[in-house]
C-alpha cells in the first residue's frame, strides 16, 4: 500500500463525523474495514464497508480506488446494484487530505440524497449489465420516430449492419434500427435517419414489443431474469414470438441471436428501447395448454442477455458539442472540395449539419490524401463521391446531394447562361449557404452578379497557407481579388511540381490548412449565430504564436 | 505631407464629381424642367415656385448614383387634404407623361423613370403649413404613401433650411460624397440624409482638421464612439420633431459601428486597404486609360504557372 496503517487510523481518527471502525484487515494489496456515519438529519447511523486499493490515492482507469458498500441504500440514487457508491472526486496525490476528501464526498452524497431526498431531475439509463451471445457482443442503435407506441403494441424490427469492429477481448457487432412495422396493422414506424441509413439493402430482421413502463428494479436496475417481465409480456406476444422462432427456425444460424427489442417511456416521455438477444434454440418460454385446450405461454426462470443499446438520437448524438442550429439547419451547397472544401464539409457533418450538397468536377489521387479530408483507401475515385461516402461515415443525420457540374462549368457557356440563368438562380437560391472553396475567379465573377438569396462564403489561402481569405456576399469578387491582388503576400517562388504536371501546386500541409480552416469556420458560426455575416482574413501573426482576424 | 490615403480620397472623390457627366446629367435637367413647367401650366395659381432640392442642391451628389427631385410647394387652400394633392399630381403626370415613362407612387414623391434614356425624376408634392405661410417660414407638409396604415399620414419638413443646413460645408460634403459612395459601393441601406446630418454633427463636435484622411477618420472615430448612445440625436433641421437616429434599429446601429471600426483598423494596418472601401470610378480615372478592368487581367507570368494573385484551397 502507498500508505501505513498507522496513517489511516490518524486520519480516520481526525474526521469528525465518523466511528465505529471494525474488522480492519491491512494487507499489502487491499485494505478493509467497517465504519460508521453520524450525520445530523440521519435517524440512525449509516455503516459502510470500506474497501481500499493498493493504487490509493491514484485512481485507476478513471474509478475511485476506495469503494464504500452498503446493499441496504440500493434505492438510492448513484448505488450500483453491489450496493457500492458511486462518486468520482478530485485528484490528490496526498494519502490523508485525498482520505478527507472521500470521505466527504460520501457525506455530500448522505445528506444529498438520504437527509434532503434530492432527486436528480435529468434523465439516467438503466444499469444494465451487458453480455456477449455465443462469444460475440451486439449493440443496436435507435433514433427518434414521429410515430408512438401503443402499450402491447409488437411486431418486426428491420434492422441496418454496421461495421463490426474488436470489442475489448472479443468483436462486436453493431446494428442500427431503421424501421419498426407493427404486426396488427402493418404500420411501418420509420426511425429519424438520413437517406442512406434508411436504404433497405442488406437489412435483417429483429423483433419489438412495446411494454411502456420501465423494466427496472429501484427504478434504476434494469431486469435481469425474463421471469421479472411476467406482468409487462402479453400472451398474445409470446404466441408470436413462438410461431416466429418456428417459421425462421429452419433456416437462422443458432450462432446468431434474435434481437428483442423491448420498448418504455422514460421519465420525459420519450421512448427508450433495450434488446434483449434470444437464442433461437433456448426458448424464453414454456409452452403448454389450459382445460381447454388453449396454448398458454409462460417465461422461464432464466437470466436475460442484454446488448448494448443505445439513444443515437440528434440532440443525444450531437449533445456535446455542435455549430449553431441556424447553420446546421440550414441547406447548404459546398461548391469545390479540394483541400479547402473537404475540410469544411467534414466539420459541418460532425458539427450536425444535416443538409450538405458538394458540387467538383475533378478527380481525387493518392497525393491529394495528405492534405485533405480524403483516404487511401478510395485511391482514385470522383471527390464528390468519395467525400459522401466519408460523410455519411460520420452521421446519420446527414444528406449529401451530389451537384451536376453543369450547374457551376456549364454556367460559363455563354448560350447557356443565357437561357438558363433563371433557372440556376432558383437552384441556388434553394440553399440558405453556398461555401465557394472552388478557388475558380470565373466562378465567383459569376456567382457575384447572379441573383442568388443564398449567402456565398468564398473561402481560399494562400501560398504555404500563411493568409485565408473568407469574402461573403454581396461583392464577394471585388473583396477577394483586392485582397489577392493588392494586399497579401502570396510567395509563389516555392511552389510543388506534381509529377507529369507542369502547372505547379501550392505547398501546404494539412495541418497548416485545417489551422486556418477551423479557425475560419469558429467565426463563420459565431457570425451565423449573430445574423451578421462579414467578409474576413486570417493571417498567422508573430511568427506562428497566433492567429490574426481582420474583419471587414 | 503627402499621404497615400489621402490622396487616393480626393481621386475618388475627383472621379465621382457631376461635371463628368454634364451630357447625362443636361438631359437630367431638361426633364426636370420639363415636368416642372407642365406644373407650372397645369395648377397655375395654385402652386409657388417648384424648386430643386436632392443631392444636386446641396453639392452632395455623386455621379454613380444621384438623385434628381423638384419640390412643388401647393398653397394651402388647393387641396383640402394632402392625400388630395398627392393623388391629383399623379393622375396629371401619369396622364401626360404615361407614353414615355413608368410614373409611381413613392414614400412622399412620384417617380418618373423616362424610358428612352433611363432618366429617374422625383417630384415630391408638398403644402404650406398655413395660408400663405410658406412666403414666411418656408415650412411645408408631405404626404406620406404607404401601404400600410400605420405608416401614412404626413411629414412637416423645411427643405429651405435643410439647403441652409449644409450650405458652405464644404469640409463636410466631401465626407458626405465618401460615405454615399462608400455606401453605393457596399450596397448599405443607410439613408443620404442620414449621413449628412451624422457628418456635420461630428464636425460641430469635433472640428476635424489635417489632410482629408485625417478629417475622415475623426468623423469616423466620432461615429463609432456615439452612434450607439441612448441619448445621441440627429434632428432634421426642417423639422425638430424628426430625430433620424429613430428611424435606426439597434442593429443597424451596431452593424454601422462595426463597419466604420473595422474600415479604420484595415486601412491602418495596410493603407491599401482603402481601395477596397472606396474604388474610383474607374470611366473617369486617369489610369483606366492605361490598365483597364484593375481585377482579372492577367499578368506578364511564365504560362502554368501561379502567379502571386493565385488563389488555392
Amino acid at each position: 500500500m502507498r500508505f501505513s496503517q498507522e496513517e489511516l487510523l490518524n486520519t480516520i481518527s481526525s474526521i469528525s463525523y465518523i466511528s465505529n471502525l471494525q474488522g480492519l484487515k491491512f494487507n499489502k494489496d487491499f485494505v478493509s474495514f467497517s465504519i460508521a456515519f453520524n450525520l445530523e438529519g440521519l435517524d440512525e447511523e449509516i455503516s459502510f464497508e470500506v474497501t481500499i486499493h493498493s493504487q490509493y490515492p491514484f485512481k485507476f482507469s478513471g474509478s475511485e480506488t476506495i469503494i464504500f458498500k452498503n446493499i441496504n441504500l440500493i434505492k438510492y440514487s448513484h448505488v450500483m446494484s453491489d450496493g457500492s457508491v458511486c462518486f468520482h472526486n478530485q485528484h490528490c496525490i496526498d494519502f490523508r487530505q485525498k482520505l478527507i476528501q472521500d470521505f466527504d464526498a460520501i457525506k455530500s452524497w448522505i445528506t444529498k440524497y438520504i437527509v434532503e431526498e434530492e432527486k436528480d431531475s435529468h434523465y439516467e439509463h438503466l444499469i444494465v449489465n451487458n453480455d456477449a451471445f455465443e462469444g460475440s457482443h451486439y449493440s443496436y442503435q435507435f433514433t427518434d420516430v414521429k410515430e408512438s407506441f401503443k402499450k402491447g403494441e409488437f411486431g418486426t424490427v428491420s434492422l441496418k449492419p454496421l461495421i463490426s469492429s474488436p470489442y475489448y477481448q472479443n468483436r462486436i457487432n453493431n446494428y442500427l434500427a431503421q424501421s419498426f412495422i407493427d404486426h396488427s396493422s402493418f404500420t411501418v414506424k420509420n426511425c429519424d435517419w438520413n437517406f442512406h441509413y434508411m436504404s433497405a439493402n442488406q437489412s435483417e430482421q429483429g423483433l419489438y414489443v412495446f411494454i411502456e413502463d420501465s423494466p427496472a428494479v429501484n427504478q434504476r436496475f434494469s431486469f435481469d431474469n425474463w421471469k421479472n417481465f411476467v406482468n409487462l409480456i402479453s400472451q398474445d406476444f409470446l404466441k408470436y414470438l413462438s410461431r416466429y422462432v418456428i417459421s425462421v427456425r429452419s433456416k437462422y444460424n443458432p450462432k446468431l441471436p434474435i434481437p428483442l427489442f423491448i420498448g418504455f417511456h422514460t421519465k420525459d416521455r420519450t421512448i427508450h428501447w433495450q434488446v434483449a438477444l434470444i437464442n433461437i434454440n433456448e426458448n424464453i418460454f414454456e409452452g403448454s395448454t389450459d382445460i381447454n385446450g388453449k396454448p398458454i405461454y409462460k417465461l422461464r426462470n432464466k437470466n436475460i442477455t442484454w446488448a448494448i443499446t443505445n439513444n443515437s438520437s440528434y440532440s443525444y448524438f450531437f449533445g456535446r458539442g455542435s455549430f449553431n442550429e441556424r447553420l446546421t439547419n440550414s441547406k447548404i451547397l459546398i461548391i469545390g472540395v479540394g483541400a479547402v472544401g473537404s475540410n469544411v464539409a467534414k466539420t459541418l457533418t460532425r458539427c450536425g449539419c444535416r443538409y450538405i450538397s458538394l458540387a467538383d468536377y475533378d478527380i481525387k489521387k493518392p497525393e491529394n490524401v495528405c492534405r485533405s479530408e480524403y483516404e487511401f483507401i478510395y485511391s482514385y475515385a470522383n471527390k464528390v463521391d468519395e467525400l459522401r461516402s466519408l460523410l455519411y461515415n460520420i452521421s446519420p443525420f446527414i444528406d449529401v446531394d451530389i451537384i451536376q457540374d453543369s450547374l457551376t462549368q456549364y454556367i460559363k457557356i455563354e448560350a447557356y447562361a443565357r437561357e438558363l440563368t433563371a433557372g440556376i438562380e432558383t437552384i441556388f437560391s434553394n440553399y440558405d449557404y453556398i461555401f465557394d472553396c472552388s478557388t475558380d475567379d470565373d466562378l465567383m465573377y459569376i456567382l457575384d452578379n447572379l441573383n442568388v438569396t443564398a449567402d456565398i462564403i468564398n473561402l481560399s489561402i494562400t501560398n504555404h497557407a500563411e493568409s485565408l481569405v473568407c469574402g461573403v456576399s454581396p461583392n464577394t469578387y471585388k473583396f477577394v481579388r483586392h485582397q489577392f491582388d493588392n494586399i497579401l503576400k502570396n510567395d509563389v517562388e516555392d511552389l510543388y511540381n506534381p509529377i507529369g504536371c507542369w502547372s505547379p501546386t501550392f505547398k501546404a500541409s494539412y495541418n497548416d490548412i485545417s489551422t486556418l480552416v477551423q479557425f475560419a469556420l469558429k467565426h463563420i458560426n459565431i457570425m451565423v449565430s449573430n445574423e451578421q455575416l462579414n467578409s474576413f482574413v486570417i493571417n498567422q501573426d508573430n511568427n506562428y504564436e497566433s492567429l490574426k482576424v481582420s474583419k471587414f | 505631407m503627402a499621404d497615400y490615403r489621402s490622396n487616393y480620397l480626393q481621386e475618388v472623390l475627383e472621379t465621382h464629381k457631376m461635371k463628368h457627366i454634364k451630357d447625362v446629367f443636361d438631359k437630367y435637367k431638361d426633364r426636370r424642367n420639363e415636368i416642372k413647367d407642365f406644373l407650372c401650366s397645369e395648377y397655375g395659381n395654385k402652386i409657388y415656385s417648384p424648386f430643386d432640392s436632392g443631392s444636386y442642391s446641396k453639392h452632395t451628389a455623386v455621379n454613380t448614383k444621384f438623385d434628381l427631385d423638384a419640390v412643388v410647394p401647393f398653397k394651402y387652400k388647393s387641396f383640402s387634404t394632402l392625400e388630395d394633392m398627392f393623388n391629383d399630381i399623379y393622375d396629371k403626370l401619369n396622364d401626360r407623361f404615361n407614353d414615355r415613362t413608368t410614373v409611381r407612387k413613392q414614400g412622399v414623391s412620384i417617380g418618373l423613370a423616362f424610358e428612352e434614356d433611363g432618366i429617374d425624376i422625383d417630384i415630391v408634392p408638398a403644402r404650406e403649413t398655413r395660408v400663405n405661410g410658406y412666403t414666411e417660414t418656408r415650412n411645408l407638409n408631405l404626404h406620406i404613401n404607404s401601404l400600410d396604415p400605420s405608416e401614412t399620414g404626413y411629414l412637416k419638413t423645411n427643405i429651405k433650411n435643410q439647403i441652409d443646413h449644409i450650405s458652405g460645408k464644404e469640409n463636410e460634403r466631401k465626407i458626405i460624397r465618401l460615405l454615399k459612395i462608400w455606401k453605393f459601393q457596399h450596397s448599405k441601406k443607410y439613408k443620404s440624409f442620414f449621413f449628412e446630418l451624422l457628418v456635420i454633427k461630428a464636425y460641430d463636435v469635433t472640428s476635424p482638421t489635417g489632410n482629408l484622411w485625417e478629417q475622415f477618420k475623426t468623423v469616423l472615430q466620432y461615429i463609432v464612439n456615439n452612434i450607439e448612445n441612448s441619448t445621441f440625436k440627429l434632428l432634421d433641421p426642417g423639422n425638430s420633431n424628426n430625430d433620424l437616429m429613430s428611424t435606426l434599429d439597434s442593429y443597424q446601429k451596431i452593424s454601422l459601428k462595426s463597419d466604420f471600426e473595422w474600415m479604420l483598423t484595415n486601412i491602418e494596418n495596410n493603407e491599401k486597404q482603402i481601395e477596397y472601401y472606396f474604388e474610383k470610378n474607374k470611366e473617369f480615372s486617369e489610369e483606366a486609360s492605361n490598365n483597364g478592368l484593375s481585377y482579372g487581367v492577367a499578368g506578364a507570368t511564365p504560362v502554368s504557372t501561379p502567379s502571386s494573385k493565385q488563389r488555392f484551397g
